[in-house]
């Protein structure tokens, strides 16, 4: 098994998730610095999704052929307060929309900046990866909608999201290898 | 045996005028609009009781479940077991059901069944944290 290098999203955009509270600043998710994309959801309540996608992975990245093993997610973040925000719902994107698992944590973010990890080298979130699905699809990305659990208004901050893919390249043609080999 | 301060056949006015000194201390323009909108609707319910307005929100596609956690954090301690369940029947939202499930010690074991029904098999990584111990339940503690 082979795996991708992190990658960032191209896109980043604010999606309503009925009607709850905006995220601000999204395109700052698209980079890893000390800027930040923001959403203040109600008081309980969740907010709409940041929607990240086209991370770029091309045949460079993944192989024509490979078979997806697993996918993993990492995102920098932080709360301004402890003990009231957490994910609400995170899914996986591909062209058709949203995905497999709800891969939401319940665990609550921390006020100084963490970085959280989803998924493992042999997590597919509930779903089948065709090749097609990642490499060379703007579509394929990352939903995430956090939750409040107060009754003040609490705010969580996205710094940056990125994404690697674990993948088992196609067996070499030793056929065809071999006939090279004698010229 | 405790007694609660609000059941089924509690009027809907007596809630309403607990809400809103609840929303005058709201502060964000954003809060406050967003309270408003919940004391609009429930204004609609204001002669009839409480479990009459349980009853309506559940096919009333104006309801927002958000509202029932501010009932349940303001008034679910206080609230009679039978009628707290009507309003647990209006969160649909699996990391909601989860959230009120970890948030509160007052819930009974029939509650408790209630709200697993919404998130069992769901939310698989949340449901690791709390088998794990990552997450805990303020009952268990």
């Amino acid at each position: 098994m082979e795996v991708t290098g992190w990658k960032g999203a191209g896109t980043a955009v604010n999606a309503p998730r009925g009607d709850k509270t905006d995220w601000f600043d999204m395109n700052n998710a698209k980079v890893d610095d000390n800027d930040y994309a923001f959403n203040v959801p109600g008081k309980p309540d969740y907010g709409d999704w940041l929607r990240l996608t086209d991370f770029g992975f091309g045949e460079g990245d993944i192989p024509s052929g490979s078979t997806i093993d697993g996918i993993e997610v990492q995102y920098k973040r932080v709360a301004d307060f402890a003990d009231f925000i957490n994910d609400s719902a995170m899914y996986l994107r591909k062209t058709s929309g949203q995905v497999g698992d709800n891969n939401a944590s319940a665990t609550k973010w921390a006020t100084s900046k963490e970085t959280a990890t989803y998924g493992a080298s042999d997590d597919k979130w509930g779903t089948t990866w065709a090749e097609s699905d990642i490499v060379d699809n703007s579509d394929f990305g990352i939903d995430l909608s956090i939750y409040n659990s107060d009754d003040e208004l609490r705010c969580g901050w996205v710094y940056y999201c990125q994404i690697r893919i674990y993948y088992t390249a196609p067996a070499a043609d030793h056929r065809k290898s071999s006939f090279f080999k004698m010229f | 045996m405790k007694k609660f301060k609000y059941n089924a056949n509690t009027p809907v006015a007596v809630i309403l005028a607990a809400f809103k000194k609840k929303a005058a201390a709201a502060t964000n323009c954003d809060s406050k609009a967003r309270v408003q909108k919940s004391l609009d609707w429930d204004a609609k319910f204001e002669g009839q009781n409480l479990g009459e307005m349980a009853d309506a929100a559940l096919t009333d596609p104006e309801f927002d479940q958000s509202w029932e956690l501010w009932y349940l954090y303001f008034f679910g301690a206080d609230t009679e077991v039978e009628c707290r369940k009507k309003g647990l029947l209006l969160i649909k939202d699996p990391m909601m059901a989860f959230q009120v499930y970890l948030t509160y010690d007052w819930l009974t074991d029939e509650e408790d069944k209630l709200l697993e029904e919404k998130f069992k098999g769901k939310l698989p990584t949340a449901e690791a944290e709390l088998r794990d111990g990552i997450v805990k339940r303020a009952k268990w503690k």
